[in-house]
């Protein structure tokens, strides 16, 4: 096959060219497909959709955070706005959360571009700076408004009666649990195509360096916004998603700076710019969390978790700034240098 | 011969250093142009000026004959065939040879299949097709020079600026290095040549421009300007006969 016929079909065929190279990910998919119906545990049930809705996020973020190496910490307020958008159109109008998400995207690629214009003139580490405050603006914006928007209090469904998966209203947990699994999954495809095409090439470019690249043509704040709009766009319906699950918003706790950094620290942890990573990331940091919550909530006044942010990224960036993910490479190549070995010793 | 590019009392400062002087000189079209003069006198600002990293203050760069050249940013002027390379190479260090050529080639090409083709063709005509799949970032230096000079090529430049892309290289280095901007210059593309190995110069050059704290010293035949003693002073200083 060559590689012009892949962009006609360059989705589709990428996918699978993924799933061929990645033998390992299929088997690890196949199994969380089958977990709901062997673990009896709502628990960890719902501890694994909080995975994927998190990995959903990495994912996102990797985008621009992995393709151009444009860390962003304003994540939450995609997320947010795409939760805000499914609860208030639902509680003003009992709109279903697959039209409300469309609302919120547009919501957030409009503040995507808001923030993206002035942001994508700094490089580099200012980026990064300028980006810190997007979450803090749009907290006191929800905060005032608080006749649309519930104010600190935040909104919630109240009782919903009728189950349909139009209104992703579920009976069981299982089903959430398979919503949020296969949204993950679209959120690599996306990706994987992203990184593909033509924009994905140009990021890269970017990323490596940004002075050549625009010597060659290519304009970088451009790209970026394009990128930037992607990912604000999948966190906005990871966000939709994920409130018809939880059933309320607060914006304290959605709209904070601590879910932008643990979007962040997901994808850099698991592997920044590769596809896997985020997935991996998302299974390390959320039960991690949860056993903080756990153990030691009487630390530093429930602070534990953010001094294990901190620790993380330290870690991170001393030890395996690629990500753990790569690590897989390193075994793969050591195993393949043991078989080469092996079979020169049988000659 | 027709003029591709004329420079008209160029003036450029920054804060208090006057890093160009009222330049003015001509590039005619297929000629290889060497732009020379000692360290800090202005070269590589020229060339910025050129492709847009800097505007200037104050005089013209028209374009092709018609385009002045100001306002264009440096995207636009890339896409109008104004090519160059850095002094010291700009690699995309975690792609590929062939993925960093195929990322221009797109730019320029409507179809993958074009920018392909491109693309194998560059790394061919530039003896990098043995490379291909290795990481830029992993390539010697000359190969990483000639991969500017590939991605570069692949926007199908009308004029290419070449800063200093022999500094560094062993001499056989050097000689592969000349014999690639020789095949690229035959291919009808214009090249302005700033370099301080003089004896590239001599071999490669059509006309040579010396420059010296930013403005013109001389311009001419390689043969006259070397004998010039002005283009002597100016390198190594006013009392080289007692030296």
């Amino acid at each position: 096959m060559s590689r012009t016929d892949r962009k006609n079909s360059l989705h589709i065929k990428s996918v699978f060219h993924v799933l061929r190279q990645n033998p390992i990910a299929v088997i690890i998919v196949l199994v969380f497909a089958l977990f709901p119906a062997v673990c009896g545990n709502i628990y960890f049930i719902n501890v694994v959709i909080e995975v994927f809705f998190f990995a959903a996020l990495g994912i996102a973020w990797n985008v621009l955070g992995g393709l151009a190496k444009q860390i962003s910490w304003s994540s939450a307020c995609f997320f947010t706005i795409g939760a805000y958008a499914g609860i208030m159109m639902y509680l003003s109008a009992g709109v279903s959360p697959w039209i409300s998400m469309f609302i919120g995207i547009a919501a957030a690629c409009l503040f995507a571009l808001v923030i993206g214009a002035p942001c994508f003139r700094l490089r580099g580490v200012f980026f990064s700076i300028a980006t810190i405050s997007c979450t803090t603006i749009l907290r006191q914006c929800l905060i005032v408004f608080k006749n649309i928007t519930g104010g600190s209090v935040g909104l919630n469904f109240g009782i919903r009666k009728n189950y349909s998966l139009w209104m992703l209203t579920f009976r069981s947990k299982t089903d959430f649990y398979y919503l949020s699994l296969i949204w993950m999954l679209a959120c690599v495809a996306i990706f994987v195509a992203v990184k593909h095409a033509r924009l994905g090439y140009y990021l890269r470019a970017v990323r490596e360096d940004e002075d050549a690249a625009a010597s060659l043509g290519i304009i970088p704040s451009k790209l970026k916004t394009k990128a930037f709009l992607i990912s604000a766009a999948m966190m906005s319906v990871t966000g939709t998603l994920y409130v018809f699950r939880l059933g309320y918003v607060d914006p304290n706790a959605l709209c904070a700076h601590d879910i932008s950094v643990k979007i962040g620290l997901i994808a850099i942890l698991g592997g920044m710019g590769t596809t896997w990573g985020p997935v991996l990331g998302a299974f390390i940091i959320i039960p991690l969390l949860e056993l903080c919550n756990y153990y030691l909530q009487d630390f530093a006044g429930g602070g534990a978790g953010y001094a294990l942010y901190g620790l993380l990224i330290v870690l991170i960036v001393l030890l395996r700034p690629s990500g753990l993910i790569t690590l897989a490479d390193v075994i793969r190549e050591k195993m393949a240098k043991r078989k080469a070995a092996g079979s020169a010793k049988g000659v | 011969m027709k003029k591709l590019l004329q420079i008209q009392d160029l003036d450029k400062s920054f804060a208090g250093v006057h890093a160009i002087d009222r330049l003015s000189f001509n590039i005619f079209e297929g000629e290889i142009l060497a732009l020379i003069g000692p360290n800090g006198c202005g070269k590589s600002t020229c060339v910025n000026l050129i492709s847009g990293v800097y505007i200037q203050d104050s005089g013209k760069i028209i374009f092709d004959n018609q385009c002045e050249l100001y306002k264009q940013t440096i995207q636009e002027r890339a896409k109008m065939g104004l090519g160059r390379t850095f002094q010291s190479p700009k690699p995309f260090t975690n792609l590929t040879v062939r993925d960093s050529v195929l990322t221009i080639a797109l730019l320029y090409n409507k179809t993958w299949k074009e920018a392909e083709r491109k693309t194998d063709e560059m790394l061919e005509f530039l003896d990098l097709a043995s490379s291909a799949s290795v990481p830029s970032g992993k390539l010697p230096i000359e190969k990483r020079k000639w991969l500017d000079m590939a991605r570069v090529m692949v926007t199908e430049p009308k004029l290419l600026m070449l800063d200093e892309c022999l500094a560094g290289l062993t001499p056989s280095e050097m000689d592969n290095s000349l014999s690639i901007v020789k095949r690229i210059n035959e291919r009808g593309i214009t090249i302005l040549f700033i370099e301080h190995v003089i004896s590239a110069v001599m071999q490669l050059c059509d006309r040579i421009v010396v420059m010296n704290e930013g403005h013109l010293l001389t311009e001419g035949e390689p043969k006259n300007v070397m004998a010039n003693p002005d283009v002597i002073r100016a390198y190594l200083g006013g009392d080289y006969e007692h030296a």
